[in-house]
């Protein structure tokens, strides 16, 4: 089967549009594709690692419940970020209802988005094991081979399609394809011992 | 074959995956772990690389997102009014509102309006004059002194319109 290129909206209404016909497997694929994602804003908000991402679950499940409403009339990840901030601006103004008499008031809330910050990092072994991770990947992606650089490139930072890719380096999509894959392996290859 | 699951991911994460293809890889996801260790680790570089954050999302999140959907009923879909049924109902709202300004404009100058009222009554008594003479005849007939002693067919009629006015 040759896959048509597509954009991340349309799919996303694809998706959508299958869930709303009761596919819940589709937002299985929702949730796959941009857990990262959300998972990062909540952690703007809820800074420990691990109840930010207990958030990011709530928000998905709200998403879901409300998923009856959405119309498309912007597109999936812009109402999936507006119920993520709403649910992390919620738990946390809850949170310090709970543990104190002082209360949160939603400008606090707000400037606390706002915050720049390293995100799920509570520890300075957390961040020395970020850098060292940081810099491992940028070796990785130098030690690639120039046209899997490229494509890689193209991909991740400019955001093009694999046609769109396939045009530019003048190369069938099957090859920006294969490329993309072997430039995440390799990258990937060599973070593992990190990770472990 | 895991080579071939393996790009179908890569694929997957750049949306260059069609639906059919992306829900057998979602079946593949939630049979082999390795995968999935595999899809976040992917998606994590990706993200790392925009953001400088390794971000490690825990390996059963997305599965605990599932288990709780499917305990969930499917979303019941809102249906937004169409702008034919918008239209019809703007149209019926204006039409009612045309409506109670004519029967308030009616109200307003003739019915409780008492000169109007009395205007009305001028205009519709005349016509009963073989009435009038009717009840002339009648008081006369029953001893109605008051009435009794007019001469003119007037008289009789001149009380019985100011009764109408009380």
């Amino acid at each position: 089967m040759i896959n048509q290129p597509r954009n991340s909206e349309q799919l996303d209404e694809e998706l959508v549009s299958r869930v709303q016909r009761g596919d819940k497997a589709a937002f299985d694929l929702l949730v796959i594709k941009y857990q990262h994602k959300i998972i990062q804003l909540v952690n703007r908000y809820v800074k420990d690692p691990s109840e930010a991402q207990d958030v990011a679950q709530e928000a998905f499940i709200k998403a879901y419940r409300a998923l009856g409403t959405f119309r498309g009339e912007a597109a999936f990840y812009t109402w999936l970020y507006r119920i993520a901030i709403n649910t992390a601006k919620n738990y946390l103004i809850l949170r310090t209802r709970r543990h104190s008499n002082y209360q949160l008031d939603i400008q606090e809330v707000e400037a606390i988005g706002n915050e720049p910050q390293l995100q799920g990092m509570d520890t300075p072994e957390q961040l020395i094991l970020n850098e060292e991770i940081i810099t491992t990947l940028n070796k990785a992606i130098e030690d690639l081979p120039e046209e899997m650089l490229l494509a890689f490139k193209l991909r991740e930072f400019e955001g093009l399609s694999y046609e769109e890719i396939a045009l530019a380096m003048d190369c069938p999509i099957g090859t920006i394809r294969s490329r993309l894959f072997r430039a995440r392996e390799a990258i990937d290859k060599q973070l593992t011992p990190l990770l472990e | 074959m895991s080579e071939d699951l393996n790009q179908k991911i890569s694929q997957f994460m750049d949306n260059e995956l069609e639906h059919a293809d992306a829900i057998e890889l979602l079946a593949a996801l939630n049979a082999q772990p390795e995968l999935q260790h595999k899809l976040h680790r992917y998606t994590a570089i990706s993200h790392a690389l925009k953001n400088q954050v390794y971000l490690k999302v825990k390996d059963d999140f997305s599965a605990n997102i599932a288990e709780q959907i499917q305990q969930e009923s499917v979303p019941v879909i809102e249906q937004a009014p169409s702008f034919k049924q918008t239209y019809q109902w703007l149209a019926l709202a204006a039409s009612l509102a045309i409506i109670a300004f004519i029967v308030d404009q009616s109200f307003n100058t003739q019915l409780f309006k008492p000169a109007a009222t009395l205007q009305m009554a001028q205009r519709w008594l005349p016509e009963q004059s073989d009435l009038n003479k009717l009840i002339g005849q009648y008081l006369k007939e029953h001893s109605f002194d008051a009435y009794a002693k007019s001469d003119a067919d007037d008289k009789p009629y001149g009380k019985v319109t100011t009764y109408n006015q009380k």
